[in-house]
């Protein structure tokens, strides 16, 4: 286990040597740009699924990816957020009462609510997580304004050390003027990160389009049988 | 950036310097945003709000246009960061940031630094965001229950908009890159009154 700075320009804290592989063999076959796309595509196949089940299925695709591209995965959080949003749900009964917990009706309206929401929430994140990429560049004044603050934000991880716990502010503030100064210069130290060299696979692209393809069916095979 | 061939050189120095601002300020949100990413949350899209700290130190250098900028790049760049564009939490962050960001404005530029300081800015903000969150809470994942997450969710939004406020007092009366902005911005503010 090591401290690496992933190459997707997410602090990876604690990230192991396989899980720092597959971030760098994900970032070489998919260049951003495609992710987002495919993010784009796969996001009203999961939103307007009708089927519980089936979205249950595309959620464990979008944990697949999330694994296969070095993402972090905290199963604990997202059980908590994912209890949070069931038990919030549970407190308005709807439906049949299935049991009783310490005088609280559970009942199934309320259960199955929860459950479509909580799956709902995280798998958008979930999918987030996998199709976003800091590196992606954004088009227009308000995307380039966007990638200087990325360079800016790549500096501040590199120093971010010189802030110490004891005094914050006089961290934070000689960081800022140690970057308000090097700004003018242009130097060396305020280049962006090289990237990974990237892979044209024909085999990672074909990967990609059966994984929309069954995130899609996934979504439409309940619509037609149901 | 693109030279303006119709601003003489000085307005275009003062344009860059603004720019290179918000995009320095909006790199502090990224990295704000990236420890408030590390900090364990009961709900997806409750946060302490410690990335908007930025936000409240522009609010007496930038005039309302590159504000909003500012506060674009924070919703934009957290949502890369954090990865979460495509999720309902971007839909939040993008409504709390905004509301919260167009209250601590009108507050500040209405009342003016003399009559409300930053602990009141972070807190009607932090409170205004929170409110917005919650509707969107209503509409999106609780239903009927938003009204049990309501009082919570709301008292921890005063708790940290205090905390923020103080903190950002005390970062405004140390901070040395602080005091230098303010005092071009002040003298360009000058200069354009005369």
């Amino acid at each position: 286990m090591k401290h690496v700075s992933g190459a997707s320009g997410c602090p990876m804290i604690f990230a192991s040597y396989s899980q720092e592989r597959r971030s760098n063999g994900f970032i070489q076959h998919f260049p951003s740009e495609t992710l987002f796309i495919s993010g784009l595509i796969s996001m009203p196949a999961f939103l307007f699924n009708p089927s519980i089940a089936s979205r249950c299925a595309q959620f464990a695709l979008f944990i697949l990816f999330n694994w296969l591209a070095g993402r972090k995965l905290n199963l604990i959080p997202l059980l908590i957020a994912s209890a949070g949003i069931i038990g919030f749900n549970l407190i308005v009964p709807y439906g049949r009462v299935l049991f009783t917990l310490w005088g609280w009706r559970i009942t199934e309206g309320a259960l199955w609510a929860g459950l479509e929401r909580a799956v709902t929430v995280e798998g958008l994140i979930l999918l987030s997580r996998v199709s976003i990429r800091s590196d992606l560049r954004l088009p227009g004044s308000l995307g380039a304004l966007i990638g200087e603050s990325f360079r800016y934000f790549e500096c501040i991880m590199d120093r971010k050390g010189g802030i110490e716990r004891k005094d914050p502010i006089g961290g934070i503030d000689r960081l800022m003027l140690e970057l308000w100064e090097a700004r003018a210069g242009e130097g060396k130290e305020f280049q962006a990160g090289a990237q990974p060299r990237r892979i044209h696979s024909a085999l990672a692209y074909a990967v990609l389009i059966l994984t929309l393809g069954m995130i899609w069916a996934a979504c439409l095979l309940p619509l037609l049988f149901l | 950036m693109k030279m303006n061939p119709t601003l003489p050189a000085v307005d275009q120095g003062k344009r860059t310097e603004t720019r290179d601002a918000v995009a320095l300020l909006g790199a502090f949100c990224l990295f704000l945003s990236t420890i408030e990413y590390l900090i364990p949350k009961p709900l997806p899209f409750m946060r302490m709000g410690i990335a908007n700290l930025p936000l409240m130190l522009a609010l007496d250098l930038f005039p309302a246009g590159p504000f909003f900028l500012l506060a674009a790049i924070k919703t934009v760049g957290q949502g890369l960061v954090t990865g979460s564009l495509f999720s309902y939490v971007f839909l939040f962050s993008l409504a709390g940031t905004f509301s919260s960001a167009l209250l601590m404005f009108a507050l500040r530029r209405g009342l003016g630094p003399g009559r409300i300081g930053f602990v009141g800015v972070g807190t009607i903000g932090a409170l205004g965001s929170n409110v917005v969150q919650v509707l969107l809470a209503r509409i999106f994942i609780f239903g009927e229950s938003a009204k049990y997450v309501a009082p919570p969710f709301l008292a921890a939004g005063v708790v940290t908009g205090i905390a923020l406020g103080v903190f950002c007092e005390a970062f405004t009366l140390r901070s040395v890159w602080y005091k230098t902005r303010l005092a071009e911005h002040s003298s360009a503010m000058g200069n354009e009154a005369s």
